[in-house]
């Protein structure tokens, strides 16, 4: 297995502090994390299909309230096809629109323990 | 829940702190690096729960080294691209040195250390033929997916007559090509003196 000079970590900092607005500790710092990342073309391929799967993380937003009945909507479906229920019908389950309205705790997810 | 909180769950293999972890937090973003780099060839369930097995083996080293420098988003983002690529790679025809080199001139200068290296990466990228141009700044450096991009290489096609004419076979051509076009960027690196 090919062995990375810049670890998962180092890159996932870097990647972080290049298109999150954060600023490196020194120019100096940023040009040697730069060089070394240029050396290794699978290094930036990495960090431009890393950034735009990050922006996945965003959808929805977890800590929003608001966002609440996306995540209960993804979290129903989130098995599916994996433990081979897919032709399941779990309807009398699933979320209604009264049941988040009145805040309850809803979650339609299948048991795996 | 904090990242810190998440990942002591995860190493004490909580059943639902995996569950929630891998196939509700994570799910789009590493359906978005699998398709990136497996195209078609599994479903999102089957690289999810590959990259399950490989996260979780060794008592889940990866999440064990970690000192939360960044987000857990992040690293776990980059770890996942990484193990995508590497079987991308792995299984990927191997292409071999028939291909041309590109003219550096005017690239190579005594000033190239006061150069941004990603504006280094960015001239060499600008001697390439335009659709590996193309290829490379959609592909490499914005991370879109190769079969996201098929409309727009379609023209660059035709005028190359390449002759493609499914869409899997279009695919394939903007695979390979990509493939080529990054192979000839690494090379011109080394030649410029950043040597892998």
């Amino acid at each position: 297995m090919k062995r990375h000079e810049i670890s998962d970590e180092q890159l996932a900092a870097y990647m972080e502090n290049l298109f999150c607005g954060g600023r490196l500790k020194s120019r100096a710092g940023t040009v040697k994390a730069d060089r070394r990342l240029l050396e290794d073309v699978d290094s930036i391929e990495v960090l431009g299909v890393s950034r735009r799967a990050l922006e996945m993380f965003r959808l929805p937003d977890w800590k929003a309230e608001d966002a609440d009945f996306r995540a209960d909507e993804m979290r129903r479906y989130a098995m599916t096809g994996f433990l081979g229920d897919e032709d399941d019908d779990d309807s009398a389950d699933g979320i209604d629109a009264g049941d988040i309205a009145a805040g309850e705790d809803n979650d339609g997810a299948p048991d795996i323990r | 829940m904090s990242d810190k909180e998440t990942v002591e769950l995860l190493i004490a293999d909580d059943p639902d702190a995996v569950r929630e972890f891998f196939f509700v937090r994570c799910r789009p973003a590493l359906t978005y690096i699998g398709q990136y780099f497996c195209s078609g060839k599994q479903s999102a369930e089957e690289m999810i729960g590959e990259f399950y097995e490989f996260l979780s083996a060794d008592r889940w080293h990866k999440l064990r080294i970690f000192r939360f420098s960044c987000s857990l988003n992040s690293y776990i983002t980059v770890i996942a691209s990484r193990y995508f690529q590497r079987k991308r790679n792995r299984d990927s025809i191997f292409i071999d040195d028939n291909i041309g080199p590109l003219v550096l001139d005017g690239i190579i200068s005594t000033e190239m250390e006061d150069r941004s290296l990603m504006q280094v990466v960015g001239l060499v990228i600008g001697r390439m033929p335009v659709l590996d141009r193309m290829l490379l700044n959609r592909i490499l450096l914005d991370g879109e997916k190769p079969r996201d991009i098929i409309p727009e290489v379609l023209p660059y096609i035709s005028d190359s007559g390449a002759g493609t004419k499914t869409r899997e076979q279009v695919a394939g051509y903007v695979y390979t090509r990509y493939n080529r076009a990054k192979v000839r960027l690494q090379k011109a690196l080394v030649e410029l003196g950043y040597c892998g």
